[in-house]
């Protein structure tokens, strides 16, 4: 379930690179589509180990995605999913509480990692509310996020970046929609599509 | 010996910069390792890579890092995460830059120093570099950084929450005392509007703030970070103690007595029909650039006359505040949008881009101005007239024309080219009469939706071109005849004509709601094309039977993505609400050249109108067509929709069409909505029959058929002759049409459609729906009852 997840995600992502890249054109450089391709296609590659559980194959995942995809995605990606396996390790089975903790968890590794606070334009504006809305929702909590994360998205594009190379632009950085939390909202997006609902 | 580590996005740059620090010592140096680059050659960093280095050069004594920019500090932070922890606390990560502090940790290093004071060292790297640049004893003061630990404390961000009292919400007042009270404060302000998720936005931008529409009872939320942000969350405090600077006791008292006057504010002040009533009235020209006697300099030059234009214009209001005292709160707004930071600084980057100072004037506010108009509360769209009124004295400021009464302008009679759809959104309804076009033809985009919008529009006079500013001309747009200064006849004559059209349409509007049949006692329907919200407000209480197309295109018309599944179901519920569940016909996305849309890019074709637009499209935007038709299926539990699509060619079109429709019917767990094909190309109007199984209705765009079946430019005055939706080619394929789908409805939806000479033919053709401009649903549905069949 969790490997489709992550198959879907490598689908949109794939199919998505050009944009990804143009969005970072325009407030980076240009690489977030060629970056997400990269790690997804080395996530598609792997062979979840027999018994190791959703944990096990979401640390697998976080530690491809570190080593391949290249830019900060990397590390916020994989932060996100290194604390969200370690959530999913002690309390391993699935039900709607388990992935609101796991998801939180991620959430909160990658404000951490980044440094991001709401509004500063990054794949954080996206994530953050997204989870927020899993949580609320007890009967379609992955469409709920996968919606939140949709129009979340969309918001970045009247922020001012402040974190990466974005920042280095100032205000230009407006009224583009941000390329990491476009990724990100695919990633919700794939979740909605594969995930089931409680 | 403490070890280091390089690391950055480039394996080039790492290698070369430990090559250049190994030439600082001659041997005995500290262990040096890169971590760069990605597997496959390329830029970036790898936290695993970064980690491994650092259990190879460490002997006990420590390690540094030394990075470049961005994502290598998130790599190296998260790579001390994966060593051991005795291992990662005698590991520091160096905020030097990246040469200069390799080099000076390396011989710092060589000479045995450990690992804090090698840190430091690395860290005021930079003071033999600016000391030789510098011209003043202050560079070393620049270095003065902490080295950091991988940890670093998270920086405060407060949070602060206000239910607005103000009865118009923030609106550009409160707004503006908004951040002028915040502008000598250090913080960081966001403001977003919590109630309905809109923002955030930088505090620093009244138009921002007002865009976000936080009206009386709903939230307004800051976030608030930076050395000062408790003093910024007092300020914001004191500041809605006093309700952002508005009495707002006296605001309640002049809205109670203007609701208590007895007539009721009009949603649209327009009066319907009147883009066929007769005009008179002195002419402005409005052609744009050199030849309206502005002639473009180069950047900086254009930056002198802003400024000097601003200025100009900001005394006038000013000085405009003490004699008209009625108008005080608007010429107070004016001068407040003027002073917005947001608007200057993008009027800036265009000029610096290249455009001249007009054109950065035009399009900037113009484009502000088109974003208020689609905002739902009425006092803030006024505002967006107040943005044209700045655009048009700024322009005259410009050119250096006396500023004068023009800004409560007498109305006139604009001449222009031709009238495209941005030429249209600009169109100010309270001091254009009418629009006088030399060159374009009747019914282009921007003809189509001035007529929407009540103002009259005479087209392919060339005659105008040179005559001067000033002289009053007459025309009337229905018999298309145009008259330079018109003498006392023709002026009664205009009136007359005016009177008796204002009774036919009284008349109409009376019967309006009722529905229309003919003689013999055959219904037709009779709806309205809706491109906005106006539109469709008007439609409804013009008594529009249904809505027979939505240019979803033109709704959307100013955004640069595309609207998410959400907004989509919000507007077309909306719309589907405001016509009292009437159904509502929402056309797919139909981008072409004269109506690009922003998220469909647009590629240079050396034919357009031959190429790939409407449905062709779709075919490499696969999921933005998917969302539309998800969202209408979504709406279709609340309101009653079908689907229309544009520009059908082949039957393989439909079909495609048709599966995606059904398949995210399925998802969504809803009945598929009726689904119909716009006949606008002649192979659709030949081949109707082989469709007929596939759809519920047909509606045909006489406008583009016209023009394709007689291969005529419809914007072109030189062929407009050709071009006529009445011709006989075209009254063929109607009939063709209607016979080869005799099984389901079939309209009209084409400009043909809104012509009461035409509905006689056109019922006799077998048509049964005719999609009308808005303003024309009570004629048509005269015609219809005129209709001896």
């Amino acid at each position: 379930m969790v490997h489709e997840w992550l198959a879907c995600f490598a689908e949109r992502v794939e199919t998505g690179r050009g944009l990804l890249n143009e969005l970072d054109r325009f407030i980076g450089d240009g690489d977030h589509g060629t970056n997400m391709v990269r790690g997804m296609s080395a996530v598609v590659a792997l062979v979840p180990e027999p018994d190791q559980g959703i944990s096990g194959y979401l640390r697998q995942v976080a530690m491809t995605l570190i080593r391949d995809v290249g830019g900060a995605a990397g590390p916020l990606y994989g932060t996100f999913f290194l604390r969200a396996c370690g959530v999913l390790a002690i309390l391993p089975e699935p039900s709607h509480a388990v992935w609101c903790a796991a998801l939180q968890a991620g959430v909160e590794g990658v404000a951490e990692r980044g440094r991001c606070m709401l509004g500063d334009k990054t794949l954080f504006d996206v994530l953050a509310p997204a989870v927020d809305a899993f949580a609320a929702d007890f009967v379609d909590p992955w469409g709920a996020a996968a919606r939140r994360a949709d129009s979340s998205r969309l918001q970045t594009a009247d922020m001012i970046a402040s974190k990466g190379r974005a920042a280095f632009l100032g205000t230009r950085s407006l009224g583009v929609v941000d390329p990491g939390a476009t990724s990100a909202s695919w990633l919700m997006a794939a979740g909605a599509e594969v995930m089931p609902s409680s | 010996m403490i070890g280091i580590v390089v690391v950055s996005h480039s394996h080039a740059l790492a290698e070369a910069a430990v090559e250049l620090a190994e030439q600082m010592v001659s041997e005995g140096g500290p262990r040096l390792m890169t971590a760069a680059g990605t597997a496959d050659g390329g830029f970036g960093t790898d936290a695993g890579a970064i980690s491994k280095a650092i259990e190879e050069v460490d002997s006990g004594d420590g390690v540094l890092v030394v990075l470049d920019i961005g994502s290598a500090i998130l790599s190296s932070e998260l790579a001390v995460e994966f060593l051991n922890p005795s291992l990662a606390e005698r590991v520091l990560v160096s905020a030097a830059p990246l040469v200069e502090g390799l080099l000076t940790a390396v011989v710092a290093a060589a000479g045995g120093a450990e690992l804090t004071v090698v840190a430091g060292e690395a860290d005021t790297a930079l003071a033999g570099k600016a000391a030789h640049l510098a011209h003043d004893q202050d560079a070393p003061r620049l270095l003065d950084l902490p080295h950091t630990p991988a940890a670093r404390p998270r920086p405060r961000r407060l949070v602060w929450r206000v239910t607005v009292r103000n009865p118009h919400g923030i609106h550009v007042r409160p707004a503006a005392n908004i951040v002028t009270a915040l502008r000598d404060v250090d913080a960081e302000v966001t403001l977003a509007n919590a109630s309905t998720g809109k923002g955030p936005v930088c505090a620093d931008s009244l138009s921002r703030i007002s865009a976000l529409e936080v009206r009386e009872g709903q939230i307004l939320e800051a976030r608030i970070s930076g050395p000062q942000a408790e003093a910024a969350r007092g300020v914001l405090a004191e500041l809605a103690t006093h309700d952002f600077g508005e009495d707002i006791d006296r605001v309640r008292r002049t809205m109670a007595l203007r609701s208590s006057a007895s007539v009721p504010v009009a949603r649209s002040s327009r009066v319907e029909g009147a883009e066929r009533r007769c005009v008179l009235g002195p002419v402005e020209r409005r052609l744009t650039g050199a030849e309206n006697g502005y002639v473009p300099q180069e950047p900086k030059a254009e930056l002198d006359r802003l400024t000097a234009a601003v200025g100009s214009v900001d005394d006038f209001l000013a000085g405009l505040g003490t004699t008209h005292c009625a108008e005080v709160e608007i010429l107070e707004a004016q001068r407040l949008l003027l002073a917005d930071r947001e608007m200057q600084h993008d009027i800036v980057a265009r000029i610096t881009a290249g455009f001249s100072a007009m054109d950065a004037v035009e399009t900037t506010i113009g484009s502000l101005a088109a974003e208020f108009d689609l905002l739902d509360d009425e006092y803030l769209r006024a505002r967006g007239q107040d943005l044209r009124s700045l655009r048009r004295l700024l322009g005259l400021a410009l050119r250096e024309r006396p500023l004068g009464d023009h800004s409560f302008a007498t109305p006139g009679v604009w001449l222009l080219d031709e009238l495209d759809v941005a030429g249209a959104m600009q169109l100010d309804a309270d001091s254009c009469l009418g629009v006088i076009t030399t060159f374009g033809g009747a019914s282009g985009h921007g003809v189509l939706m001035a007529l929407a919008r009540g103002i009259p529009v005479l087209t392919g006079h060339p005659e105008v071109e040179n005559i001067a500013e000033g002289t009053v001309v007459a025309f009337d747009p229905v018999t298309d005849e145009l008259w330079i200064e018109p003498d006392e006849s023709v002026r009664g004559e205009m009136a007359r004509r005016n009177s008796r059209r204002d009774r036919a349409a009284e008349l109409a509007r009376s019967m309006a709601g009722e529905a229309a049949v003919t003689f013999s006692g055959q219904r037709i329907i009779v709806g309205s094309n809706v491109g906005s919200m106006e539109d469709a407000d008007l439609a409804a209480r013009e008594g529009a039977d249904i809505v027979g197309m939505v240019r979803t295109e033109v709704l959307y018309a100013t955004r640069t993505d595309p609207p998410t599944v959400t907004d989509q179901v919000d507007t077309y519920v909306a719309i589907g609400r405001t016509m009292g569940n009437r159904p509502v016909t929402i056309r797919v996305w139909d981008p072409s050249t004269d109506k690009p849309v922003g998220f469909f890019g647009s590629a240079k074709e050396a034919n357009p109108a031959l190429g790939e637009r409407g449905m062709r499209v779709m075919k490499h935007h696969p999921e933005v067509f998917a969302d539309q038709l998800r969202a209408i299926a979504i709406a279709s539990k609340q309101v009653h929709l079908r689907v229309l699509l544009p520009m059908i060619t082949t039957v393989a079109e439909v079909r495609w069409a048709r599966q995606v429709l059904f398949q995210v019917s399925r998802e969504e767990g809803v009945i598929p909505v009726d689904l119909g094909v716009m006949v606008e190309v002649p192979a659709a109007a030949i081949m109707a029959g082989s469709f007929a199984h596939l759809l519920d209705f047909a509606t045909i765009g006489t406008n583009d058929l016209s023009q394709y079946t007689q291969a005529a430019d419809r914007n072109n005055a030189k062929v407009r002759d050709l071009a006529r939706q009445d011709a006989p080619a075209v009254l063929e394929l109607v009939a063709a049409t209607t016979r080869a789908l005799s099984r389901i409805p079939v309209g009209v939806c084409g400009d043909l459609a809104s012509d009461p000479a035409a509905t006689a033919q056109l019922v006799a053709r077998g048509i049964t729906q005719l999609s009308v401009r808005p303003g024309m649903v009570a004629e048509i549905k005269q015609a219809v009852r005129s209709v001896r069949d």
